[in-house]
């Protein structure tokens, strides 16, 4: 090997320019894990590695801005950049432009890992997933005290719904105490004060900044809290474990304030049409009643209620008529014959004029219980025919029973009838007082002598004691 | 009686209103009932603002809550 006269001598600087010269053509899309990651005020390096060779990288500020923000040891990242050379240092690199973050990073990875355990184990199944209550009283909220998230959700859940309270509850959201902090929380909501609904909001952060809300103790305290749980973690794009366990996901804080309350307005609303509907169901069924109402009205037996009392009327009126005569015919023989009993006694001792007088009275009786059920059917028009009929006929029947046997009783006193069996009744003329002892009357006398037909005139003429 | 359960309420004689069967005064006390619930329903929505309130304490000791200045927050915020 040699030499010649024509070759040229390059300075280690020349060297190294061409072939830096040599690469500038070259852009390309590299992608690879970030490691050895070094981060300054005007430039960052790293080195892009994948299990076959590493490629060392510069960021320089004024592409810092393309860069994912969240630029890491462990991410995957796919970076677009020119290949050269770092002359001074003979260094070969790819100077990125631009870059993304891809494919599983180390703590994606295992973000992934725990997530495909739990969700084997059922714990994010959409059917163990609880509705929210649709008007809640009370309304918990777990969040830093400080921050985006609790001004968000205070703000947009009174603002909505004014008819709810809500209960914060201050918690770290971010560092190794956060996780811990939430659990306990969760189990302050459910053991010592429970609420109808919780939220658990978080503004948005970096997959790291989101940790807690992806660890698996948050995760599980969220599934096994009685109260259901609402989620507003990070920005739209993040998704924590925290989120796939709960109740509900809400993408922001705002967005979780406005699911776990109705909108004040849209209840206005609602309570406008339901008062609407109330008033036209009142309406119509009040409106029927009105026009059943005016049906009733416009009927006959409503313009003339004799129409209604018509039928049973016209039957009072056939029995009346019936009992009328019966009753009269019936008290008008049982009269004839009291009052015959009553002349044939006349004549004798008061004892025997008692009679006829208690039969008067039972007459009375009679014609006052006619004279009652008069006034009772005057009344009570309404009345069953079937049923008075048969208290009247047996009415009638039992007086006239009664009057019938205290006739004929009257007729075997009678001294008439004793008279009819061949004995005399002896008086002084015009008197009616029998004569019993012979004392009553001397020789000569005259005696009227009272035979069953007749009376003879007679003259005594002689005592015989 | 709760905003949930002054809804159930007005659901329930909205649903009975719709029944022919309705007697006169059982209707109107209905219809009355209704026309309360909404007036008092909506004066919650319209009325007092919701309360914020903050839960300190743990469950070993007491828990308690007390009043949450969101304004104050929101100034800190603001002057920041």
């Amino acid at each position: 090997m040699g030499r010649t006269e024509q070759q040229r001598i390059y300075t280690v600087g020349e060297a190294n320019r061409l072939a830096d010269n040599l690469l500038q053509g070259l852009v390309l899309w590299v992608e690879g894990e970030v490691t050895n990651l070094n981060l300054y005020p005007a430039y960052c390096f790293f080195t892009l590695a994948d299990g076959d060779a590493v490629l060392p990288c510069v960021l320089f500020k004024e592409n810092r801005s393309e860069v994912a923000e969240d630029l890491r040891e462990g991410m995957s990242l796919l970076a677009r950049g020119r290949l050269g050379i770092y002359t001074r240092r003979g260094q070969y690199r790819l100077n990125v432009y631009e870059g993304q973050e891809s494919g599983e990073g180390k703590l994606r990875q295992e973000f992934l890992k725990l997530m495909r355990k739990l969700s084997e184990e059922g714990l994010f199944d959409e059917a163990i997933k609880r509705e929210l209550p649709p008007y809640p009283e009370m309304v918990g909220l777990i969040t830093s005290l400080e921050g985006a998230a609790v001004r968000d959700v205070a703000r947009n859940l009174t603002r909505r719904f004014s008819a709810s309270r809500l209960i914060i509850r201050g918690v770290k959201v971010q560092g190794d105490q956060a996780a811990g902090d939430i659990v306990a929380a969760l189990e302050i909501f459910n053991k010592g004060f429970p609420v109808d609904v919780l939220v658990l909001a978080r503004g948005g952060g970096s997959l790291e900044d989101l940790h807690p809300f992806n660890t698996e103790a948050v995760a599980r305290a969220i599934r096994a809290s009685a109260i259901p749980v609402a989620t507003g973690i990070g920005h739209e794009p993040d998704i924590t474990l925290a989120d796939l366990a709960a109740d509900f996901r809400a993408s922001t804080p705002t967005g979780a304030a406005e699911a776990v309350v109705p909108s004040g307005l849209d209840t206005l609303s609602l309570l406008h049409s339901k008062g609407l509907s109330l008033r036209a169901h009142t309406g119509k069924w009040l409106h029927r009643m009105e026009r059943d109402l005016e049906l009733l009205e416009r009927s006959r037996a409503y313009c003339d209620p004799a129409v209604i009392l018509g039928q049973p009327k016209e039957c009072l009126a056939d029995s009346e008529v019936a009992l009328h005569s019966s009753g009269l015919a019936a008290m008008g023989k049982l009269q004839s014959r009291v009052e015959a009993c009553a002349q044939a006694l006349a004549r004798y001792p008061r004892e025997y004029r008692d009679m006829p007088l208690r039969i008067v009275d039972a007459t009375k009786k009679l014609s006052s219980s006619l004279k009652a059920w008069w006034r009772w059917r005057e009344s009570e028009p309404a009345f069953c025919r079937r049923e008075l009929g048969v208290v009247i006929r047996a009415l009638l029947e039992r007086e006239q029973a009664k009057t019938g046997r205290a006739a004929s009783k009257l007729e075997a006193l009678s001294p008439l009838a004793v008279l009819g069996r061949g004995y005399s009744v002896a008086t002084r003329p015009g008197e009616t007082k029998p004569l019993t002892d012979t004392a009553e009357v001397a020789e000569g006398d005259d005696i009227e002598v009272r035979l069953h037909r007749g009376s003879l005139g007679c003259e005594v003429k002689k005592r015989i004691t | 009686m709760t905003f949930r359960q002054m809804m159930e309420r007005l659901e329930a004689i909205t649903a009975r209103l719709e029944r022919e069967d309705l007697e006169l005064e059982e209707g109107l006390r209905l219809f009355e009932e209704g026309v309360g619930l909404i007036r008092e329903a909506r004066e919650r929505l319209t009325t007092a603002g919701a309360r914020v309130e903050k839960l300190i304490g743990s469950l070993d000791e007491e828990l308690k809550v007390e009043e949450f200045k969101l304004q104050e927050l929101e100034k800190s915020e603001e002057s920041k």
